[in-house]
């Protein structure tokens, strides 16, 4: 907590990282989640206990939600030395986490009254800029996620000039490569592009080169002038038989079907398949190649192959299959919650409708372009996120508003443990906006009181030292990172205070890397 | 009228020049022509083959840009149709469909062109140069585009709407019925957005209840060819809609309730049209019908009366 306090806010300093070795150079942390990463031991062993309990906690919110580290650990930290403080008096833990987790269910809707929806593109600006705290970061990834919007993907990757920039990917594309390095031949980097092109879409081994012969046959045709087959691996034979039948007019490529789990290889081969009105060839049905007509292959206007993935535009299939699949996706993607199945669906999404976008990150080093890169990446999350789920008003006002219905609930019971709980509730509501304060420069009680008199969505702008309507300055915080800060802090601190012993290993070995 | 040339005609345009006169264009199987005489005779001025679309820059935007669409590109004249120049898309086998110049275009210098295979390609710079413009198109036959203002774009597809708010930029499906189908027309002012479908009639969107309502006797089984709205007076508006055999006139209100739409007129076309334009902006709003064996026709629209009078 003392090194992940500091870099709270928007007047929040700098945590220095002096390196693993001494020929490491020292980095500059500003994020929760890479300070508590980085943070391998501490001295006291006891203390090191539960400062990887926190670690793991801010980690696993990180992984959710890509931000929010920061607040989770603040919130913890104030719930639990409350927590600390009732345990000590003689309060019984379990009934104090009973009483936590109960009302913990009565964050969510509270913050839901104080949703707003974010769409456009000064609004998406003013979020990504409470991420990143950059302004062209934030205004190269709002264009792109108000021209995307909820559904698009977004990759960050190095650019090779100074300047930040942004291109719009109108091709579907899937990560994959050649199955033999002898069919790309070519410098690293290198696209080639193609037209006309028909698709042997499959999973299959592509081991008889005397199979293979039907699938060349079927795309040799007057529209076609290049072939791209798509299988799990292909023989040396095979390898020969298709160089040998690839020329300047009629070009031959094998390239491995997307995908590495059976499942999600089987979805991308449908959405490639539904694209170019191709038949899938399975691997786990028994198909074979032997009986292919032309009606099986798929087509496409132009296609392009790299030696990390493979596009494609133009293509033939039937428009309104193609409608069917994209309308049951998004209705995939909008009834289930964000667990992993959504991210596939979503990503799926994207590449079906050829929505992506490359952000190019600038940096005059190394070190500094991998910052931005992660910092790149935090920030188009949480925007897009903010798309999908809408925001709230930012400076901690959204965590202030629910201590109201909090405090609501603290009228009605006389169980000292609920009361206790209810307390640490506030407690934890207000550590955010009070740290603020105290980074700012400005006394944190002060701040607590005029944001409340000021009314809802009110908070202090630290910038400026005024009490401010925090939606209408463009000061805003992803919903779905403030909630799930919020839960998993409150779960993590009701886990925490029922901690009862600590074993400890006799000789444990010095840890070193993060 | 002019004798018909049997050259079937796909598109119409036409720049009013000083004096009253104007050059009309139309966009034939053989390839570009122009009349100056108000259709009676005819000059090829691109005989190359196929040309399928054209468009001329608005009234008071940049003078003379015409565009037209052929095999590979567009072709483009900087002086009224005097003379061209080809520029390329990339693809020697792409056909350009439609056309639309954005109405500010001498400030923006934006033009969207639709293919029939490749979907929609974008140029800033007054039709030199064009890039593809696909981000979130994922339906590749394009059949009619419209820019609305400097940031909405409009593209009709076989099978449904794309709309872009960032000139063009990206572009978001609009899903559902009636969607799902061929717009073969598509035309907007400020709030109102009005499509004209091959098959399913005519539509416009209804801000108020956000549904598309289809409007009264519009004809299925009809493809709607020309789309566009007029402003009457406040709240109300014009619709005019060419179909193959007709034209239908409507008379649009926004009221608290939604919106309101009649049935003024329907005027039979003494030809069987396959393409037609529509110049609303005149004092005597016009249109330009293109006939499928190549003949065109010059149709005054007259002052509104209602429906079934003499």
């Amino acid at each position: 907590m003392r090194l992940i306090r500091p870099v709270y806010g928007p007047s929040a300093n700098v945590v220095l990282n002096a390196g693993a070795t001494g020929r490491s150079a020292p980095e500059l942390l500003t994020d929760g989640a890479t300070i508590a990463r980085r943070l391998v031991e501490v001295e006291d062993r006891v203390e090191n206990v539960g400062t990887m309990f926190l670690r793991g906690l801010l980690w696993e919110i990180h992984d959710l939600v890509g931000d929010g580290t920061s607040t989770a650990a603040i919130v913890f930290a104030a719930m639990f030395e409350e927590g600390r403080r009732g345990i000590a008096a003689g309060l019984n833990a379990s009934r104090l986490r009973y009483f936590l987790l109960e009302r913990a269910k009565l964050l969510d809707p509270a913050l839901d009254r104080q949703r707003i929806t974010v769409s456009d593109q000064p609004t998406l600006k003013c979020l990504a800029q409470s991420v990143s705290g950059d302004a062209s970061l934030a205004g190269a990834v709002s264009e792109i996620h108000a021209g995307l919007g909820a559904y698009g993907h977004v990759e960050v990757r190095p650019g090779k000039g100074s300047d930040l920039g942004y291109e719009f990917i109108g091709d579907s594309f899937w990560p994959s490569n050649c199955l033999d390095s002898a069919m790309m031949p070519g410098v690293i980097g290198q696209r080639i592009e193609l037209s006309n092109c028909a698709l042997f879409v499959s999973d299959l081994d592509i081991q008889d080169a005397q199979d293979f012969v039907p699938v060349l046959a079927a795309a040799r045709t007057p529209q076609v002038t290049s072939l791209i087959i798509l299988g799990r691996s292909i023989s040396k034979q095979c390898v020969g038989l298709l160089m040998s039948n690839s020329s300047p007019a009629f070009r031959i490529f094998a390239m491995r079907t997307p995908e590495a789990t059976e499942f999600d290889r089987s979805e991308t081969m449908d959405d490639i398949a539904t694209l170019t009105g191709a038949t899938v060839f399975r691997h786990a049905a028994g198909a074979s190649s032997v009986n292919v007509q032309g009606a099986d292959l798929g087509s496409c206007r132009r296609a392009w192959i790299s030696r990390t993935h493979f596009g494609l535009c133009g293509g033939q299939g039937k428009s309104r299959v193609i409608r069917r699949r994209i309308s049951e996706l998004r209705a995939q993607v909008q009834s289930v919650g964000e667990d992993k199945q959504t991210k596939q669906a979503r990503l799926r999404l994207s590449r079906l409708t050829a929505k992506s976008a490359i952000l190019l990150i600038n940096g005059t080093t190394d070190r500094e372009i991998e910052q931005r890169k992660a910092l790149g990446e935090r920030t188009s999350r949480v925007t897009q996120n903010a798309i999908v789920n809408g925001a709230l008003p930012g400076g901690g006002a959204a965590l202030l508003e629910c201590r109201r219905f909090v405090g609501l609930r603290e009228l009605s019971t006389d169980e000292p443990e609920e009361v206790f709980a209810l307390k640490m509730m506030i407690q934890g509501l207000e550590a955010p906006i009070r740290t603020l304060a105290q980074n700012g420069g400005l006394e944190p009680s002060v701040a607590v009181m005029k944001a409340k008199d000021a009314g809802p969505g009110h908070a202090i702008d630290v910038t400026t030292g005024r009490i401010v309507d925090m939606s209408k300055a463009g000061i805003l915080d992803s919903f779905d990172v403030v909630s799930t800060a919020l839960q998993k802090a409150t779960a993590g601190v009701a886990q925490a205070l029922t901690i009862e012993t600590v074993v400890l290993r006799q000789s444990p070995s010095k840890a070193t890397t993060p | 009228m002019i004798e018909p040339l049997n050259d079937p005609v796909f598109a119409l345009g036409a720049r009013l020049l000083p004096e009253g006169r104007e050059t009309i264009f139309a966009a034939r199987q053989s390839g570009l022509h122009l009349s100056l005489d108000r259709g009676a005779t005819w000059s090829p001025v691109w005989a190359r083959g196929l040309c399928a679309s054209i468009a001329v820059s608005p009234t008071g935007s940049i003078d003379g840009l015409v565009v037209a669409g052929v095999v590979g590109g567009v072709i483009r004249s900087e002086d009224g149709g005097l003379t061209w120049r080809f520029h390329s898309f990339g693809l020697p086998d792409t056909l350009v469909a439609c056309l639309s110049i954005a109405s500010d275009c001498d400030r923006s210098g934006l033009i969207l062109a639709g293919t029939i295979e490749d979907g929609l390609y974008r140029s800033t710079d007054w039709g030199k140069t064009w890039l593809p413009s696909n981000t979130g198109v994922y339906i590749s036959r394009i059949t009619t585009v419209h820019v609305h203002n400097e940031h909405v774009c409009l593209a009709g597809t076989d099978c449904g709407l794309f709309v872009s708010s960032n000139n063009g930029k990206t572009w978001d499906d609009q899903i559902g019925d009636p969607l799902d189908v061929e717009i073969s027309a598509v035309t907007s002012d400020h709030d109102i957005t009005v499509i004209g479908t091959a098959s399913e009639g005519i539509f416009a969107w209804d801000t108020t209840h956000r549904e598309w309502r289809c409007l009264p006797q519009s004809r299925p089984n009809e493809e709607t060819i020309a789309l566009t709205i007029r402003s009457k007076a406040t709240l109300q508006k014009e619709i005019i809609a060419i179909t193959s055999t007709m034209i239908q006139r409507y008379c649009l209100e926004t009221e608290e309730t939604g919106m309101v739409v009649n049935l003024v007129s329907t005027t039979p076309l003494p030809i069987s049209a396959g393409c037609a334009a529509i110049f609303s902006a005149d004092t005597v709003p016009r249109a330009l019908v293109g006939g499928e064996n190549g003949d065109v026709l010059l149709v005054p629209l007259c002052p509104l009366r209602q429906a079934g009078s003499p």
